[in-house]
């Protein structure tokens, strides 16, 4: 009876046209999306050493050529391909496309480029940064000549790395991908609308249909077990299949533990399912506004987990964390980052946990409030 | 008895929607609840059937308690509720086919039984069609079948002619009449009197929560002073010859309106031969002439002082 069920529902689930879109249809749109706009920053080989020519000048001194020689991408791979030209080689150079960009450093710092992309973007980066240390230096001989002596040469031409220990050094911090991890926890939390429609489905004062199964002699609970059991299996299937998508159209890396992978997902759909189940038992009011809590969390909780803009994940992480650790969301990304980032897995268990716990308190607290096999009205 | 309710109280808040309701229904007979909208008939069926909890008296089913665990009596008990209760995702077979599984564990039976069912409400040429392509009276047809395909024994209507065309209301009604003859007992709530009075072999009145009479149709209407209504069709009546006519044998109140006599009359002999007679000694012109017997609306009407309609 069980297996007829839960079949019975999976098809009734499987001809839920809109569910299925926002299930399955609309996370690979937005991934397509998202690819469109990152396209070229997803991959970590994307960065190669960039070709630039300096214009000669006698402003052009060595310790500015140095400079530029000696940033490097990874130890082996310097970030830029130096060449001194004259103005009209240069530009010559650069409408063959040999060179990315120019630079001509007379009174002032000039870039030159014929296009615009990350190449561009890295130069005019580096050559701001020069002249504001440039800047900066002038301006304390000036003031205070003294300081040079006490170390504060050393302490400003010294390259800071913001990148938090522990990171692999095989990796390439890749802050793109929170965007599609972010993604994948939305898809996670859309459960919530699965989880809703079968809390809806199964209680008498919220439905005629509920009112009909609750007259059945049906274990009730052997009832939501298997409509939730439908629900999951849809739902799960719709985060394997946007993984399989990211990862072998999109190429989005995750990392290489499959199981853990897994886990995640699991752990995540099973947070989105009961979280719409406990909305759905807990507020007592009208369904659209239901609905709408459900949406306004679903994509809000993407949007604070970083999703439309990576820095508010990490305004919420040091301005507010506790919204984070309660923001399934959240938790699901930093799950999915970690686990392609660092070597230890404490930080992917962490959120597991956390997830776990948020998800335990979901389905204890549906679980007391459709306990009751009577209702109050109808 | 198959069902008996005693003394049911249901408050919500400070509204009384059941005022120590009383019912008895008996094994093979189709039992009406009949009342306006909102005077308790669906509170009823709601506790009833457990689904609603009360604040007092007792509910029996098949001679025991009835309770939401009870499963042996809810296997044998079918519901079709007022408002069409299927998946828009199933078809008509699969919608029909899942509600009988829920009471019916072997597969083959489910299968018997549901085509059973769509034979029963003639949608076998519908069986692949899903709800949202069913017209009012088939989507009707369907949330009958899904309360009866398990063939239990009691069987609760919950207005299920509402907002359905002649034809289909015609065919439900017959349907009902066929589960009964075939050993269901049946509770059938409306307040469509015609229904009642067409289908019910005993009816409940209830209006506020409150049963107001219990009894066959005959038996309800003898409760009542009313005998029959005389309708006549007659011209230029004057003031003084319509308070001659009030004063015939047996008329309670008259009325005179367009041309039209009213005669409402109570319980008696000859009612219609004294206003003939006196129709003619005056050479009256009049045209039809039509009488009726006191319907439940009557009785409803002389009990409460208002229309079940209103």
């Amino acid at each position: 009876m069980f297996i007829q069920l839960y079949k019975t529902r999976i098809k009734c689930l499987l001809k839920n046209k809109e569910s299925i879109f926002w299930s399955f249809g609309f996370p690979i749109l937005l991934s397509i999306f998202f690819s469109m706009a990152f396209g070229n920053l997803t991959s970590q080989d994307t960065i190669d050493t960039i070709p630039i020519a300096v214009i000669k000048s006698e402003n052009v001194n060595d310790s500015f050529i140095d400079v530029l020689n000696s940033m490097e991408i990874t130890d082996d791979k310097k970030l830029f391909q130096v060449g001194i030209e004259s103005k009209e080689s240069a530009m010559e150079l650069m409408n063959q496309g040999k060179i990315k960009g120019i630079i001509e450093y007379e009174s002032d710092l000039t870039l030159y480029f014929n296009e615009n992309g990350i190449e561009q973007s890295i130069i005019k980066t580096i050559a701001d940064s020069y002249l504001q240390k440039s800047k900066t230096l002038m301006n304390i001989a000036t003031i205070n000549p003294d300081a040079f002596n006490q170390g504060l040469l050393e302490e400003i031409v010294q390259q800071r790395d913001f990148i938090v220990n522990g990171g692999t050094g095989q990796k390439n911090p890749d802050f793109t991908l929170i965007y599609f991890y972010s993604l994948i926890a939305m898809t996670c939390m859309f459960g919530c609308n699965w989880g809703f429609r079968e809390m809806i489905d199964i209680q008498a004062d919220q439905s005629a249909i509920g009112a009909r199964i609750n007259v059945a002699p049906t274990n009730k609970f052997k009832l939501l077990l298997s409509n939730l059991l439908a629900a999951f299996t849809m739902h799960f299937s719709s985060i394997l299949l946007l993984f399989a998508f990211l990862n072998n159209i999109l190429k989005v890396q995750f990392g290489d533990d499959l199981g853990l992978i897994i886990l995640i997902s699991i752990v995540g759909s099973l947070c989105g399912i009961s979280f719409g189940a406990f909305v759905c038992v807990t507020f007592k009011i009208n369904v659209k506004v239901r609905e709408v809590m459900l949406t306004a969390v679903s994509i809000g909780g993407g949007f604070l987990a970083g999703m439309m803009n990576v820095d508010i994940k990490y305004l919420i992480a040091t301005k507010a964390p506790i919204i984070g650790y309660i923001n399934p969301s959240s938790l699901i990304t930093d799950a999915l980052y970690s686990l392609y980032y660092y070597e230890t897995n404490e930080r992917v268990f962490l959120n597991i946990g956390l997830l776990s716990v948020l998800t335990i308190i979901f389905v204890v607290v549906t679980f007391i409030k459709i306990r009751r096999r009577e209702y109050a009205s109808l | 008895m198959v069902v008996e309710v005693k003394n049911l109280v249901k408050r919500y808040d400070k509204l009384v929607a059941l005022d120590h309701l009383n019912l008895n229904v008996e094994e093979g007979e189709i039992f009406g609840l009949l009342g306006p909208n909102g005077s308790g008939k669906t509170t009823a069926i709601n506790c009833i059937l457990s689904l609603l909890k009360y604040d007092k008296g007792t509910i029996e089913i098949f001679g025991k308690p009835m309770s939401p665990d009870a499963y042996d009596i809810k296997r044998d008990i079918g519901i079709i509720m007022q408002n069409v209760a299927v998946f828009e995702e199933l078809t008509v077979y699969e919608n029909i086919s899942y509600f009988c599984s829920l009471y019916i564990k072997d597969k083959s039976e489910v299968k018997r039984l549901t085509r059973e069912a769509i034979e029963f409400v003639s949608l076998e040429d519908f069986t692949k069609f899903h709800p949202k392509k069913l017209s009012g009276g088939l989507l009707r047809r369907l949330n009958i079948a899904c309360g009866i395909a398990h063939k239990p024994k009691l069987i609760i209507l919950d207005e299920p002619t509402v907002a359905v065309d002649p034809q289909s209301r015609n065919k439900i009604l017959e349907g009902i009449k066929k589960l009964n003859a075939d050993g269901a007992t049946i509770i059938y709530t409306s307040h469509y009197m015609e229904e009642v009075e067409q289908l019910c072999s005993r009816i409940s009145i209830i209006d506020k929560g409150k049963v107001l009479a219990t009894g066959t149709k005959d038996e309800l209407k003898a409760m009542i002073s009313l005998g029959e209504k005389i309708t006549v069709e007659a011209y230029n009546l004057r003031e003084e010859e319509i308070e001659e006519l009030s004063r015939l044998a047996n008329v309670s109140s008259i009325e005179y309106a367009d041309n039209c006599l009213e005669i409402k009359s109570k319980k008696g002999k000859n009612n219609l031969i004294h206003v003939l007679d006196y129709l003619q000694n005056h050479e009256i012109n009049f045209g039809k002439i039509y009488t009726q017997m006191p319907t439940l609306n009557d009785v409803f009407l002389e009990i409460t002082g208002k229309e079940l309609r209103d």
